[in-house]
C-alpha cells in the first residue's frame, strides 16, 4: 500500500501580447519560446509517458490568455514562421560546423528537435496545443485548471469585488470553450487570496485552489495535518497548499537540480555569440542581439569558461535528478505517515516555464519523475485535487489568511513605488464598468452591447498582473506600462463613448480585432 | 583602463562590474572586485567573434521566470546562476515601434479615499479631491489655526465604527498633493480605516472623505485550536510544514526527534509561547 500521495502541478500562463498592428513583435516572443521550449516538449513527455502505459497524475493551469494566444490563428501562423525561421538557422549552422563534429551533432540535435517541433505543432495537434491538453485531461491523466481571466491579482480588487466575481467568471467560461466542461479547480493569480474570494469561487463551482503554505499556516484555526492535507473554507471550497521542502529541491541555490554543471547553460546563445552578419535574419529587425534558443554550452561552473554541452551527459542527470526527487518525497512520506492518521499530500507546484525555457532538461526531468513514480514507487503515488478530495472528502475547516507566493509572501511585489499608480485608474475603471453594466443590462442594441462587451475587455486586459509585476522588475518595464495605459485609455473611450452615444463603429471594430480575447463575453458579468 | 581602478570608488567599479555581467558583484570587497574586473577585461576579449560591439536583449520570458524562481523561496537566497546577478542589468534598449502616447487623467474629479493591505504591517492609500473638495481645502488652509493636512487612521478591530468608537487612533502628516501614501501600521491581524482631512492647532479634524475598511493579515499562527482536529503530533506536523522555522526539511526534523530536542527547540522559538 502507497503511503502518501504527491500533486504536481505547473502553472502555464503568459500574458495576452498580440499584436496584429506589427509586422515583428518582441513580445510575442514570450509565446513562441515557451512553445518550443516548454509547451511542446511537455507534450511530447506525456505521449510517450502514455505509449509505455505510464498512469501519470499533474496538474496544470493553462491561464486564460495563453489558452486563447495558443487558439488564436494569427499567433499560431507567427508561430510557425518563428519556427521555421529556427530550422533554417539550425540547418545553416549544421553547414557552418561541418568540420568540427561536436558542435555539428549539436546542431543536428536542435535541427531535429526544431523540426519535430513543427511535426507536433502543424501535424499532430493541428496548430492548436489545446487539444493536446485536452486529450490528456479527457484521458484523465492531466488536471487542467483554470486561473483568473487575465491572470489579476485578486487582493488588490477588495474594494471592487465586481472584478474579482469578472476575474473569475469569465475565466470559468472561458474554459469550458476551451475544454468541454467546467473547471474544478483554480490557481489564484499569484496564488493572492484573501478572505472571500473563496465564495466567488463557490459560485462558480470550483471545488477546490491552491496557495502559499503560510496560507493555511497563518488560517484562523491551526490545520492539524500543516500543509499535508487540504482544509475547506467555509464556503465548502477546498484549500490546498504548497509544501516548501519540494519546491526548495527544484528552485534553490544550494539544492536546485537546474544549477547541475552539465544541464545546458542559458546564457551563451548563438544569438549573441556569432558573427553580426551571420545571425542578423535571426534576430530582433533592428539589429540588436536576442536569444535564438540555439545553445551550445554547459554550465559548468561559476566561470565565463563554458565546456561544450553534452546532452547525453544531461540526459542521465536528469534521471538522477528524478531519482533523488522521488527519494526525498518517499523519506518526507514515510516521515508523515507515522505521524498522521490519514496518508498525506505533498502539493509541489512550479511556473511551467522553468520546465524548458529556464532549465532546458526540465521537461525530461518530469518525465523521469512521472515514470519512476508510477513504475517504481511503493510509498508515493501521484493525484490530483480531484481525485483527493474524492478519497478525504472530509477535512478540517478555517479560514486560510491573506497571502501570495510573491516576495515576502503578501502584496508588496504588486503594491510599490513602480506600480502603486496603477490602482486608483484600475479601481476606477472598475467602478465604471459596473456602473455601466447595471444601467444597460438590459440593452438590445448589437452597437451598444459590443462597446460594452469591448469596454469589459479592455478592463480585463488592464487588471492582468504581469503589468505590475514587470514595471516591479525593471525589465521591458515601457511595454507594461503602456499596456496598462492603453486599455485603460481604451476602456474609458469606450465608456465615454456609451454614455454619449457617440460610439464610432470603425474605431470599435479595430479594438475588437486587436484586443480579441474573449470573443464570447457577456458585459454583464460585472453587474 | 585597470591602471585606474584602484582609484574609482566602490560605486563605480560596481558599474563596471554591472557592464562586465560580473556575478555577485555587490557582495564582494572592493579589492576582489578589482582583481575581478582586472580578469574578466582579460578575459572578455577571447571568446566573442563579434566585430563591434551590438545592442542585446535578454528574453524577456526569462526574465519573468527567473525572478519568479527567486520569488518563489521565500526568504531564501534566489537561485544562483553564474551569470543572474548581472543579467538583471542587462537590460537593451527599449524597442517599441511607436509606442502610443496617451496618457492617464491625474483625477477622476471624484472626492475619495481608498486603503489598500499590502502586508500584516503595511497599508496603502490613495485619494483623488473633486474640484469643490479643492475649493473646501483651500478654505480652510486659509482660515483656519495652523492647519495641516492629515491622515487618521483609525484601529476599528471588532467595532461597527460609527466615527467615535475605535479602539484607538493616529495621525499621519501628508502632502495633499502627494494622493497616496503608505502606512506603517505593524499591527497584524487588526482592522483600519482611515479619515483624510484638516486639523487646526485647537485639534479640530475637518473630514474630507473616508477609507473602507481593511483586515491586516496574521504574522503568526492562530492561537484557535480546534479540539476535533486535534492530535498528538499537531505541533510536529505543524513544524514540518513550515510553521515554526520556514524551510526546515524533515530530514533535519527526523535528526531532531531522534535527539529528543524538537520540542525544546519550539519552546524556546516563542513561537508556540501562546500554548504553554
Amino acid at each position: 500500500m502507497k503511503k502518501g500521495y504527491l500533486i504536481l502541478l505547473l502553472h502555464a500562463h503568459l500574458p495576452f501580447v498580440r499584436h496584429p498592428e506589427h509586422e515583428y513583435f518582441l513580445e510575442e516572443n514570450w509565446l513562441y519560446e515557451a512553445i518550443t521550449e516548454t509547451y511542446i516538449p511537455l507534450i511530447d513527455a506525456f505521449d510517450r509517458l502514455l505509449n509505455e502505459g505510464c498512469d501519470f497524475r499533474i496538474t496544470m493551469t493553462i491561464s486564460p490568455p495563453l489558452a486563447a494566444m495558443l487558439a488564436d490563428s494569427l499567433l499560431q501562423d507567427r508561430y510557425l514562421s518563428h519556427l521555421n525561421r529556427l530550422i533554417e538557422l539550425s540547418g545553416k549552422e549544421i553547414e557552418r560546423n561541418r568540420h568540427d563534429d561536436r558542435f555539428r551533432r549539436l546542431a543536428e540535435m536542435y535541427h531535429a528537435k526544431f523540426k519535430n517541433d513543427r511535426y507536433v505543432f502543424e501535424d499532430k495537434y493541428s496548430r492548436n496545443l489545446l487539444t493536446a491538453f485536452k486529450k490528456f485531461q479527457d484521458l484523465g491523466k492531466l488536471d487542467i485548471i483554470t486561473c483568473g481571466a487575465t491572470h489579476g491579482y485578486l487582493p488588490l480588487m477588495e474594494t471592487v469585488p465586481q472584478s474579482v466575481r469578472a476575474q473569475i467568471r469569465v475565466a470559468k467560461e472561458h474554459y469550458e470553450s476551451c475544454f468541454g466542461r467546467a473547471p474544478r479547480g483554480i490557481w489564484l493569480p499569484e496564488c493572492g487570496y484573501n478572505p472571500g474570494i473563496d465564495e466567488v469561487l463557490a459560485e462558480n463551482g470550483i471545488q477546490y485552489f491552491f496557495m502559499e503554505t503560510h496560507g493555511i499556516l497563518h488560517g484562523s484555526v491551526r490545520p492539524k495535518y500543516g500543509v499535508f492535507a487540504p482544509v475547506y473554507c467555509p464556503s465548502g471550497v477546498a484549500a490546498f497548499s504548497r509544501d516548501m521542502e519540494s519546491s526548495k529541491q527544484v528552485w534553490s541555490a544550494e539544492e536546485g537540480y537546474p544549477g547541475d554543471a552539465v544541464y545546458r547553460e542559458f546564457y551563451r546563445d548563438i544569438g549573441y555569440d556569432l558573427d553580426f552578419d551571420y545571425i542578423k535574419p535571426y534576430i530582433h529587425p533592428d539589429g540588436i542581439r536576442i536569444g535564438t534558443g540555439i545553445k551550445y554550452y554547459g554550465i559548468t561552473g561559476h566561470t565565463n569558461h563554458k565546456e561544450l554541452y553534452d546532452p547525453h551527459r544531461a540526459y542521465e542527470k536528469t534521471a538522477e535528478h528524478a531519482g533523488n526527487f522521488m527519494f526525498n518525497r518517499e523519506k518526507q512520506v514515510e516521515f508523515l505517515f507515522d505521524h498522521m492518521d490519514r496518508k498525506p499530500l505533498i502539493v509541489a507546484p512550479y511556473d511551467a516555464e522553468l520546465f524548458g525555457h529556464w532549465w532546458y532538461e526540465g521537461p525530461q526531468f518530469l518525465e523521469f519523475l512521472l515514470k519512476k513514480i508510477y513504475f517504481d514507487s511503493q510509498i508515493i503515488q501521484l493525484t490530483t485535487g480531484w481525485e483527493y478530495l474524492k478519497e478525504y472528502p472530509r477535512n478540517q475547516v478555517l479560514v486560510p489568511s491573506y497571502s501570495s507566493w510573491g516576495y515576502k509572501g503578501y502584496s508588496e511585489v504588486w503594491l510599490e513605488g513602480s506600480n502603486d499608480w496603477i490602482y486608483r485608474h484600475l479601481h476606477e475603471a472598475s467602478h465604471r464598468m459596473h456602473d455601466l453594466a447595471v444601467k444597460y443590462k438590459e440593452v438590445q442594441n448589437g452597437l451598444i452591447t459590443r462597446a460594452l462587451n469591448q469596454a469589459a475587455r479592455e478592463l480585463l486586459l488592464a487588471e492582468s498582473s504581469d503589468w505590475a509585476f514587470i514595471m516591479k522588475t525593471g525589465t521591458m518595464v515601457p511595454y507594461a506600462q503602456r499596456r496598462t495605459k492603453d486599455h485603460i485609455l481604451c476602456f474609458t473611450r469606450l465608456y465615454e463613448d456609451i454614455k454619449n452615444s457617440t460610439i464610432d463603429e470603425g474605431w470599435l471594430s479595430g479594438v475588437e480585432a486587436k484586443d480579441n480575447i474573449f470573443p464570447a463575453i457577456d458585459f454583464r458579468v460585472y453587474v | 583602463m585597470s591602471k585606474n581602478l584602484e582609484g574609482l570608488d566602490k560605486i563605480e567599479l560596481l558599474e563596471i562590474a554591472k557592464k562586465l555581467r560580473i556575478p555577485n558583484a555587490s557582495k564582494l570587497t572592493k579589492p576582489q572586485l578589482i582583481s575581478k574586473i582586472k580578469k574578466s577585461q582579460t578575459s572578455s576579449k577571447s571568446p566573442s567573434k563579434t566585430k563591434k560591439p551590438v545592442p542585446r536583449i535578454e528574453s524577456p520570458l526569462s526574465v519573468r521566470v527567473r525572478l519568479k524562481a527567486r520569488e518563489s523561496i521565500e526568504g531564501k537566497p534566489g537561485f544562483v546562476h553564474p551569470y543572474s546577478e548581472s543579467a538583471m542589468h542587462a537590460i537593451g534598449p527599449e524597442m517599441h515601434p511607436s509606442p502610443g502616447s496617451g496618457e492617464l487623467p491625474s483625477t477622476y474629479g471624484v472626492t475619495k479615499i481608498v486603503l489598500m493591505v499590502r502586508d500584516p504591517y503595511w497599508c496603502y492609500s490613495y485619494w483623488d479631491f473633486s474640484a469643490e473638495t479643492m475649493n473646501q481645502i483651500n478654505k480652510w488652509f486659509k482660515e483656519l489655526d495652523g492647519p495641516r493636512a492629515v491622515l487618521r487612521v483609525y484601529d476599528v478591530t471588532d467595532k461597527i465604527f460609527n466615527g467615535s468608537n475605535a479602539n484607538s487612533f493616529f495621525d499621519v502628516d501628508i502632502h495633499f498633493d502627494a494622493k497616496n501614501w503608505y502606512l506603517e501600521l505593524g499591527r497584524p491581524d487588526r482592522s483600519f480605516l482611515v479619515d483624510i482631512g484638516v486639523l487646526d492647532k485647537n485639534g479640530f479634524f475637518y473630514l474630507i472623505a473616508r477609507s473602507n475598511v481593511v483586515r491586516t493579515p496574521r504574522d503568526v499562527p492562530s492561537d484557535v485550536v480546534d479540539e476535533q482536529w486535534m492530535s498528538r503530533d499537531f505541533e510536529l506536523l505543524y513544524a514540518v510544514s513550515g510553521g515554526f522555522k520556514v524551510g526546515q526539511s524533515s530530514a533535519e526534523l527526523v535528526e531532531s526527534v531522534k535527539k529528543g530536542i524538537l520540542f525544546r527547540k519550539w519552546l524556546s522559538s516563542g513561537a508556540v509561547s501562546s500554548r504553554s
